[in-house]
């Protein structure tokens, strides 16, 4: 079975290149354009891995994070954040709420793929 | 006479025995008698006697016989009675007998019984006052003997041969020697050689005039120590005969060592007085001298003792009576206390000198002054500094009082005055004049005058540089002076020669390298000018010339201040000054300006008050320019409208570099914070910001590069690349206006406003979001609108900007409405939602650079909007007004001044 790598980002065009690179490195991909349901969708479709923008509207992704982080069902995921906060502070806020990768835009799409291939691959 | 009545008792009672004894015998004899008789008759009758001479022999034989043994017998007994009723008249005797030999054995206390008033009696009487006596006389003895015996002193008796009949027990315990080995010695026994000379001498002298003798003398001790004690001897006078003597012996061992004691003390305090240094004198009533101590011998001379005390000191023939010269020996014995003077006296050659006089009164034992002490000291040297200290100390006075007028003076006119009447007042003149040089016509104009007739200096008003004596010394500088004017041939013509003037002084008033004027001092007497005087003229001189251009320096520092404080107070740093203390001493009108505080309230502040706790920087550059070093801060004020305020400090320093205080420069910094604030925004946001369109852009075409992607999906690739290149292109164009115009670099272009036309616009480019969120945008304008002049281009933006705001902040399915209304003088904007509406914290940065607000991580955006919104306003003179409630809407009020094209 092929591992599952959920995106959540309210840019089309985000989700759009993160999608068509996964997809051709051979994993199953879920994009979500809302953070509003996030999580439930998260419960429902157990990914192996999340991709998340910080800034969105309604749900911030470092609030889904520490959703995720806090709730032992679902801790063991890996989370990406993929964000344009550049600043050191910013990355040490993610790390403190679980962030298991950050990654600050612009970013390299080939990159992310080796990336995410080598959480999966640890796991 | 004798009495005899114990005879007669004997006498009587043997009579009444007798009587008593031969009347019955008698009467036995008579019957005796008788019956012979009648035995004789009856012989006589018978006849028997025949011879009657033979009867009557017979019977005186008869009667004889009978008689003599009845009266032998009679007496007998009487006798024997008598002897044994008299037995009891002997008692007395045996009681005088008794009281005899009680006597004579030592017993008088015995009193002997009186039995009879007859010569016994008597005796016994006479025998019992005579014990009484006895006993009286005995116990005056033993009394007198016990004084003897309780004496303290010692006492001897000795005979007319000087040899000891008796001593008392305090001989004993004073000598050691008992009175058996004592007596019977002779008194030169017990002294040595020496003291029985004395002994001898005085005893040869006086004993045989019978006189009383008191000497000192040493007895040898039993122990052999030799003791000294005062021996008042007295003769034994018996029959007017001198018999011996009796030597009362006192101890005088304490007092031979108390006279030792004073003939010491006595010798030690005589060493004293004469080794002090001050002369001292005993002087007596009559002022004769009966002491003198070596220093009073050396200074007076050898020979001064009998001599009368003023006689020696002041080479008179009376004492000083002349006022403040009163006599201390007279005040000494008529008043009692101690007087203390200073003198003028003659030494032994006859020099003058001062001697202080301390003369206290020396007491006998009753209290009375009997003779003076007069302790006399040198102080010659010493007056003559005091009179030289005095001298000194008028002339510190004069100048200090000359002093001060200059100090409170800035006139010299005022100065010139004042110190004349100071310096005539010092040297009693009558009067003066100033004169000052008048460096234009080198002429010297007399500028006040004091006791001097006004003709007298209108002949002097004006004194050529050079000529006259004023002249002269204004050009020599040097101080002239003339005891008298009038005969002064040194002086032929002068406009003072005629005036009367005598005492004449002329003192140059000099200034750093020229004269400055003239003070002329004279008096109408004849007057000599001491080195002293002139010493000190030219000194007041000097210091004048010193007081008026200090005056003239004063006055340039003045203007110069006046330029400084004129550079001070129109520069735009703010400048304050601290004293060492970190008191503020001044402040320029910029300090006050920026710290919005009164230079009054500053001043007297301490600097901490107002700057307390640094922004930046350190922490009181104050402190550390106190302490020689530069040093900066940055600072919110106490007061103020918390803005940012950079000081720098930098120390005084005096010319031996001696830190005297510190100067601080500050700056309003506000602006340039906010600028810096902003670039750092800027370049933050800018980084944040460009980031998300920069991602597509790299991230796409990687992947197109990468040949990822292929067919149609690439020219969706594309599309988005371009767009959101476009994107970043019209945040930097925005960021740029938004600098432009702040930077006023952008011109404006005015033109007639047609508002439907730009609201028209505006939603046509805001028509997709707008649709995507399904918003209600209702635009209501007043068409009668004309002539509003303002830049189209910007109004546009403000207005697309506004209402994309509300688009963005606002659920889907809310309502914004754009109202363009025109009121009397203005022209009002309104764009309202029923969106998020914006957090009370959020409203004061809203229309800051890249500020986003909580809001704004939910939205994509520049931040810039409001930001530009505001420059457009401004720029059209108007304001901006925000009003919203969390949740319900906001309102955004945009007022512009109605304007036309002439006013543009």
């Amino acid at each position: 079975m092929m591992p599952k790598v959920m995106v959540i980002d309210d840019e089309p065009f985000i989700l759009m290149m993160i999608e068509d690179k996964l997809r051709r490195g051979g994993l199953e991909v879920f994009t979500l354009r809302e953070s509003k349901n996030a999580v439930d969708v998260i419960r429902r479709e157990m990914p192996d891995l999340i991709i998340l923008d910080w800034m969105m509207p309604e749900i911030s992704g470092i609030s889904i994070c520490k959703t995720i982080k806090t709730d032992p069902d679902l801790t063991k995921i890996p989370v990406f954040m993929l964000t344009a906060k550049g600043q050191e502070d910013d990355e040490k806020l993610g790390i403190k709420c679980g962030v298991d990768r950050y990654i600050t835009k612009p970013f390299s799409p080939r990159i992310l793929l080796e990336l995410v291939r080598e959480q999966l691959g640890n796991k | 006479m004798f009495k005899t009545k114990l005879i007669y008792k004997f006498l009587l009672t043997f009579l009444i025995f007798s009587i008593a004894l031969i009347l019955p015998l008698s009467f036995s004899l008579r019957k005796d008698l008788k019956g012979m008789f009648t035995d004789t008759e009856v012989l006589i009758e018978k006849g028997k006697i025949k011879d009657a001479r033979a009867i009557e022999d017979k019977l005186f034989k008869e009667i004889f016989t009978h008689l003599i043994s009845i009266s032998f017998y009679a007496f007998f007994l009487a006798f024997i009675l008598s002897i044994f009723f008299s037995r009891r008249f002997l008692n007395p005797i045996k009681a005088l007998y008794a009281g005899a030999e009680a006597v004579k054995g030592g017993n008088l206390d015995i009193k002997i019984p009186v039995y009879s008033t007859d010569e016994l009696g008597e005796v016994t009487t006479i025998f019992n006052e005579m014990l009484t006596n006895l006993r009286a006389k005995t116990e005056e003895l033993q009394n007198k003997d016990t004084y003897v015996k309780t004496m303290m002193d010692a006492l001897w008796v000795v005979d007319i041969n000087d040899i000891i009949v008796d001593i008392n027990p305090a001989f004993t315990k004073m000598f050691g020697y008992e009175r058996n080995q004592v007596a019977g010695s002779s008194i030169y026994d017990f002294l040595d050689t020496e003291n029985a000379m004395i002994m001898k001498k005085e005893l040869g002298l006086k004993r045989h005039r019978g006189e009383h003798s008191i000497y000192e003398i040493n007895i040898t001790a039993k122990d052999g120590s030799q003791i000294p004690v005062l021996i008042t001897g007295a003769p034994i006078i018996r029959d007017g005969e001198v018999v011996g003597k009796i030597g009362i012996i006192k101890d005088f061992r304490e007092q031979a060592k108390l006279v030792k004691e004073l003939k010491e003390s006595k010798a030690y305090i005589e060493t004293i007085i004469d080794s002090i240094e001050d002369s001292i004198l005993i002087i007596n009533h009559d002022y004769r001298i009966l002491k003198a101590n070596v220093a009073a011998l050396t200074r007076y001379g050898n020979n001064i003792t009998e001599k009368k005390c003023h006689e020696i000191t002041h080479h008179s023939s009376r004492p000083c009576w002349m006022e403040g010269e009163d006599c201390p020996i007279q005040g000494v014995f008529t008043n009692g206390g101690t007087w203390r003077t200073i003198h003028e006296h003659y030494d032994e050659g006859g020099n003058k000198c001062y001697a202080e006089v301390i003369a206290s009164p020396v007491r006998n034992s009753e209290g009375k002054v009997v003779e003076a002490l007069e302790i006399m000291r040198d102080v010659t040297e010493r007056v003559r500094h005091m009179d030289e200290i005095n001298r000194r100390n008028r002339e510190l006075i004069l100048l200090n009082s000359i002093a001060s007028i200059i100090n409170q003076s800035i006139k010299a006119e005022e100065i010139f005055s004042s110190v004349l009447d100071r310096l005539m007042e010092a040297l009693d003149m009558d009067g003066g004049c100033v004169f000052i040089i008048d460096e234009k016509t080198r002429t010297l104009i007399c500028s006040c005058h004091r006791g001097i007739a006004e003709q007298c200096t209108s002949t002097a008003v004006r004194i050529k540089l050079g000529s006259d004596i004023p002249g002269r010394v204004a050009v020599t500088g040097e101080v002239m002076t003339s005891s008298d004017l009038s005969s002064d041939s040194r002086i032929s013509l002068s406009a003072f020669k005629d005036t009367g003037i005598k005492g004449y002084c002329c003192i140059p008033v000099k200034g750093k390298d020229r004269a400055l004027g003239v003070y002329c001092l004279f008096k109408f007497k004849e007057h000599f000018f001491t080195m002293e005087e002139e010493r000190l003229l030219r000194a007041v001189g000097e210091m004048t010339g010193l007081a008026l251009e200090n005056i003239r320096l004063y006055e340039e520092m003045r203007i110069d201040r006046g330029l400084a404080e004129a550079i001070l107070n129109t520069m735009s740093e703010g400048v304050c000054t601290v004293d060492t203390n970190g008191v503020i001493v001044s402040a320029n009108r910029s300090a006050e300006r920026i710290l919005g505080i009164p230079a009054t309230n500053l001043v007297g502040r301490d600097y901490t008050e107002i700057f307390s706790e640094p922004v930046e920087g350190d922490a009181c550059p104050v402190v550390k320019s106190l302490k020689g070093e530069k040093a900066s801060a940055e600072f919110i004020p106490e007061k103020g409208k918390g803005d940012v305020i950079h000081v720098s400090s930098l120390p005084l320093m005096d010319p031996a570099n001696r830190i005297y205080g510190a100067v601080q420069v500050f700056r309003d910094v506000t602006r340039e914070r906010e600028i810096d604030r902003m670039k750092t925004d800027i370049i933050r946001s800018v980084s944040h910001e460009f980031r998300a369109p920069l991602s597509a852009i790299v991230g796409l075409s990687e992947m197109l590069i990468d040949g990822d992607i292929d067919g149609t999906r690439a020219r969706k690739y594309l599309l988005t690349i371009y767009e959101e290149g476009m994107r970043l292109s019209e945040m930097v164009s925005e960021l740029l206006s938004i600098s432009k115009i702040e930077s006023g670099k952008e011109s404006i272009r005015f033109s007639n406003i047609d508002f439907p036309e730009i609201v028209e616009s505006v939603k046509r480019v805001l028509d997709v979001p707008v649709a995507n969120k399904n918003i209600s945008l209702l635009t209501e304008i007043d068409t009668d609108i004309q002539g509003f002049y303002g830049d189209r281009g910007k109004l546009r933006r403000l207005l697309l900007n506004l209402v994309d705001n509300a688009v963005k902040y606002s659920d889907p399915g809310s309502y914004i409405n754009l109202r363009v209304r025109y009121s009397g003088e203005y022209v009002i904007l309104e764009v309202s939602d029923t969106g998020w509406g914006i957090p009370e914290n959020d409203m004061a940065n809203l229309s800051k650079r890249f500020y986003r607000g909580t809001h704004g991580e939910r939205t994509k955006g520049t931040g810039l909007g409001l930001a530009l919104c505001k420059e457009i306003v401004r720029i059209h003179h108007g304001s901006i007004d925000i009003k919203s409630r969390l949740t319900k809407g906001t309102t955004v009020i945009v007022t512009l001044p109605y304007r036309r094209l002439d006013d543009a």
